[in-house]
């Protein structure tokens, strides 16, 4: 895969006008709860804790 | 790469560097998650240990367990770090060495002294991360009460697991692991469960691994890079002198249980890794230290009081952790302004040119 590529596959999607009732036929569930995550951080100011890599 | 805890070392970042980093409208990130060493020592011998096996070997001249008066110290000093920041919650990971040593009475003392100087101001959220040899109907009766999460170690099915997860004698730790977990799962007590780490051995099947954690019901787990770097390379990874990256035995074997992952209709388990990625790469930020460019807001209070950074670097050099600081003298705040801390706070900024030449920088963070 040449760079152009791998630059265009990694670009940030824009989540606005996405509709959540599209992603929830989406087959994969976590691809659709990461989309939640990110519309509910941008209404809630208060960053979810960064975790220590070492623990769960 | 070489480098020491001295603090006139001209290694990166230095205090000019600092001057630079956070000129303008920069300010640092309050800490949110606490780790409390609270036992040096560990039953286990685990070849690959960053606290025991690699660079640094400062364990040697720590208290085997964190005192009352350090843990009321750490408690103080926390909460005085929430109220100025005016923190909603915290996390606090109870860690080591194996702290299930300290015993069960430990942790619901613990979990007093933090709760009553913390709380209701800013809610704490309580985890062990264990290595799940030690656990017993009377520990986890404790860990329910006082509502501390529990988090174990795992590193795939018995062979896998025993492969380097093994107590001083040789013997392998799988079975005990098995049993503990067995009881975690129990109905009353499987709401404590918080996942599992598991480490990544590029000679056992990674599909195999995966579902022989999957076996255990975790409601998450996460994979760990062994630890490595420019000086000693992680198992497995051969010597670069293109220095292009072609060789990528690492990413070969997460894709493997990415895609086993990924491709069921209903998602099994929570991966934190590829969950974090695909949050990062859908605009989000995140939540793990070590993915993304998120500022680092973890800080490690060692078993005599010392504030570190994440132990983790202990794997680069001797010291290479050590701040200076410590609870009784130095506050959470004036740690927010070691270069260290800034440099894992300041984002882009602290990239070489190397790293912000790479298409995916902003996700994998550097």
């Amino acid at each position: 895969m040449g760079e152009d590529d791998l630059s265009t596959e990694f670009e940030l999607i824009d989540l606005s006008g996405i509709d959540l009732a599209i992603l929830a036929d989406l087959r994969n569930s976590a691809l659709a709860q990461s989309i939640r995550r990110v519309r509910q951080a941008a209404e809630d100011p208060d960053e979810a804790i960064l975790s220590f890599q070492d623990s769960i | 790469m070489k480098g020491h805890s001295d603090s006139t070392t001209t290694e990166w970042p230095t205090t000019d560097d600092l001057a630079e980093l956070t000129a303008g409208q920069w300010q640092p990130t309050p800490i949110r998650q606490f780790v409390l060493k609270v036992h040096s020592r560990c039953n286990l011998a685990c070849d690959y240990c960053y606290v025991y096996q690699l660079a640094d070997q400062s364990w040697r001249d720590q208290p085997r367990q964190m005192s009352r008066d350090t843990i009321a110290a750490a408690a103080t000093r926390i909460a005085e770090h929430a109220s100025r920041h005016r923190l909603p919650s915290v996390g606090v990971v109870l860690h080591g060495g194996e702290p299930l040593l300290a015993g069960a009475r430990f942790f619901a003392d613990t979990a007093r002294i933090l709760r009553s100087q913390l709380e209701p101001a800013t809610a704490v959220r309580l985890t062990v991360q264990s290595n799940g040899t030690l656990i017993t109907e009377q520990l986890l009766d404790v860990l329910a009460e006082h509502e501390i999460f529990l988090a174990v170690s795992v590193d795939g099915g018995p062979d896998a697991h025993d492969q380097h997860r093994r107590y001083p004698s040789g013997r392998g730790s799988y079975t005990d692991v098995a049993n503990g977990l067995a009881l975690l799962s129990h109905d009353g007590y499987r709401r404590l469960f918080s996942g599992l780490l598991c480490t990544v051995e590029l000679t056992h099947d990674p599909v195999t691994t995966y579902e022989s954690l999957l076996g255990f019901g975790p409601p998450r787990m996460d994979f760990l890079l062994p630890h490595g770097n420019w000086s000693a390379r992680p198992p497995g990874f051969p010597a670069d002198p293109t220095g292009n990256g072609t060789n990528t035995p690492y990413a070969d074997w997460l894709a493997a249980v990415f895609d086993r992952w990924y491709s069921v209709p209903e998602q099994e388990t929570e991966l934190r890794m590829f969950r974090e990625i695909i949050h990062v790469m859908l605009g989000g930020t995140s939540h793990v230290d070590g993915i993304g460019l998120a500022p680092s807001s973890v800080a490690v209070i060692e078993t005599d009081g010392s504030l570190e950074q994440v132990d983790t670097l202990k794997s680069a050099y001797h010291g290479a952790a050590a701040t200076g600081l410590h609870i009784d003298h130095n506050s959470i705040d004036e740690m927010l302004r070691h270069p260290s801390i800034v440099a894992r706070q300041c984002g882009l900024a602290a990239l070489c040119e190397q790293c912000r030449a790479c298409p995916i920088h902003r996700i994998c963070g550097g």
